[in-house]
């Protein structure tokens, strides 16, 4: 970063005593090195933002103690339901269980341009506005599962959790809870 | 019955078989004939809202395929069969105009292919995937981390997407993302030429083989992949949608680069002028190599 930053100051002040000369001196020289300092950070910023990629989200599924039992079915019926709350508490998300409970908001729409959770499951989403405005990460790795999944789950944040559905037939099948561990992939 | 006869009998089960090339010869130094590896090229999966010229080929015959391979891999045990994809199955350029890392641009194209895919990732396939130029951003997201950029198939054979080659790979990435986002729409499909074809059980040893004598555009990356070999005999790729097979001997010595064409674009053979779209399989083993053009099959 450092050495982009010196780099480009280095060429504007060539490029400003090109213009000027040693002659130009006082205030115009002053506001001109002003301004091209701007230019330089500005440049700089970009040149280290086109430079830097970010990592692409994922959901790393932890071990046992840090996920909810195996996946519960969907639509939710009693058991599942006491699973999830048991594994939420002290959490109250029953808007979240009603709708998972109701067949008709598990459709899921499929959607190429889709950025968040809700672009996929609309119906859910209006019966829990939990979800509302939250990103989807589709990847999401189990190192139970010898082959990447496909279709590939939906996983949406919820603070400290995870909810990981599974997709069958275009619907949700199944709902994972996780909590957030953050793991790091170094390659 | 060998195990090219028995995935042949498989193929012509699903499709309409005719060879592109052939070369058998001990020098290619792969002469267990317990193993059969199968290639298929590049296959550029994109969503509908993405609009072209040209897309993949024939995907229902694709599936059929590659069920069948699944299919074979059990009905041919002891014996061992390989199924590598070559690079360039999801195409992430055509699709974006860069890598997003907000947007799953690989889950939403796979969602629009899902028996395609399905097959594709069956745990029975067990397929092998190589990163090519236009899907190598997948090396960033932890799902794909058991794709590669290279295979050693057996001690003489290397398969790989073949994009180092290509000059044009030299500029950076992102350029060419934008350019192939921005340019592709545009584009027309191309005919590639294959040279002679023949129903697969009518050819020789020898079919179809091209060398130093043969047009330029049959020689394509050849010298860069012959300097690049080393010690191997045969370099396995995909990436010019061109299918060939190009040989030089000298003695004792044979390289042979098998370029196993494409699943998008069309080809044209020397007995018919007419394109057809390309749908391509390569096949090693036993000191064998073939390229297949498959079509679905004409209803009687």
């Amino acid at each position: 970063m450092l050495i982009i930053f010196k780099f480009l100051r280095r060429v504007f002040n060539e490029k400003q005593r090109r213009v000027h000369g040693r002659a130009c001196a006082g205030v115009t020289d002053a506001r001109m090195t002003t301004t091209n300092y701007r230019y330089t950070v500005m440049l700089a910023m970009l040149a280290i933002a086109s430079c830097a990629t970010r990592r692409p989200a994922f959901v790393a599924v932890p071990r046992a103690t840090g996920r909810s039992e195996e996946p519960v079915a969907l639509p939710l019926d009693r058991a599942g339901r006491a699973r999830l709350e048991a594994f939420l508490s002290p959490l109250d998300r029953t808007p979240v269980f009603d709708a998972l409970a109701n067949a008709d908001s598990l459709t899921v729409t499929s959607n190429p341009s889709a950025r968040q959770f809700c672009d996929f499951v609309e119906k859910l989403c209006v019966a829990a506005p939990l979800f509302r405005g939250k990103p989807i990460v589709r990847q999401v790795v189990d190192a139970r599962e010898t082959r990447r999944p496909f279709p590939a789950p939906l996983a949406v944040r919820d603070g400290p959790y995870w909810w990981i559905f599974r997709l069958q037939g275009g619907r949700l099948a199944t709902v994972l809870l996780v909590r957030d561990i953050r793991r790091d992939v170094e390659r | 019955m060998s195990l090219h006869d028995d995935l042949l009998a498989m193929l012509e089960g699903v499709a309409d078989v005719s060879l592109v090339a052939r070369l058998r010869d001990r020098r290619l130094g792969f002469p267990d004939e317990t193993r059969l590896n199968v290639f298929i090229p590049d296959i550029h999966l994109v969503t509908p809202r993405r609009q072209y010229r040209f897309g993949t080929n024939s995907p229902e015959l694709l599936t059929a395929v590659v069920r069948g391979l699944r299919d074979f891999r059990t009905v041919a045990a002891p014996g061992q069969v390989t199924v590598y994809q070559l690079g360039d199955l999801l195409d992430l350029w055509r699709e974006t105009p860069g890598l997003d890392p907000d947007a799953d641009v690989a889950s939403a194209i796979e969602d629009e292919h899902p028996d395609l895919m399905e097959a594709l990732y069956h745990p029975a396939l067990d397929a092998q995937f190589v990163l090519g130029n236009h899907d190598y951003d997948l090396y960033r997201w932890p799902n794909y981390d058991v794709w590669q950029r290279h295979f050693r198939v057996a001690p003489t054979v290397l398969a790989l997407h073949g994009d180092i080659f290509d000059c044009v790979e030299k500029l950076p990435d992102p350029a060419q993302n934008v350019l192939v986002h921005l340019l592709a729409p545009a584009a027309r499909p191309y005919s590639f030429e294959l040279g002679e074809s023949a129903a697969p059980s009518a050819a020789g040893d020898r079919f179809n083989v091209q060398d130093a004598q043969s047009p330029p555009e049959m020689l394509r990356f050849f010298d860069s992949a012959r300097g690049f070999a080393g010690g191997l005999t045969t370099l396995v790729i995909g990436h010019t949608h061109h299918a060939r097979l190009v040989v030089h001997e000298d003695g004792d010595d044979l390289f042979a680069l098998v370029d196993c064409g494409a699943w998008i674009e069309n080809c044209v053979t020397a007995d018919d002028p007419a394109p057809r779209p390309s749908a391509q399989l390569g096949v090693l083993g036993d000191d064998e190599i073939r390229i297949y053009q498959l079509a679905p099959r004409r209803k009687l």
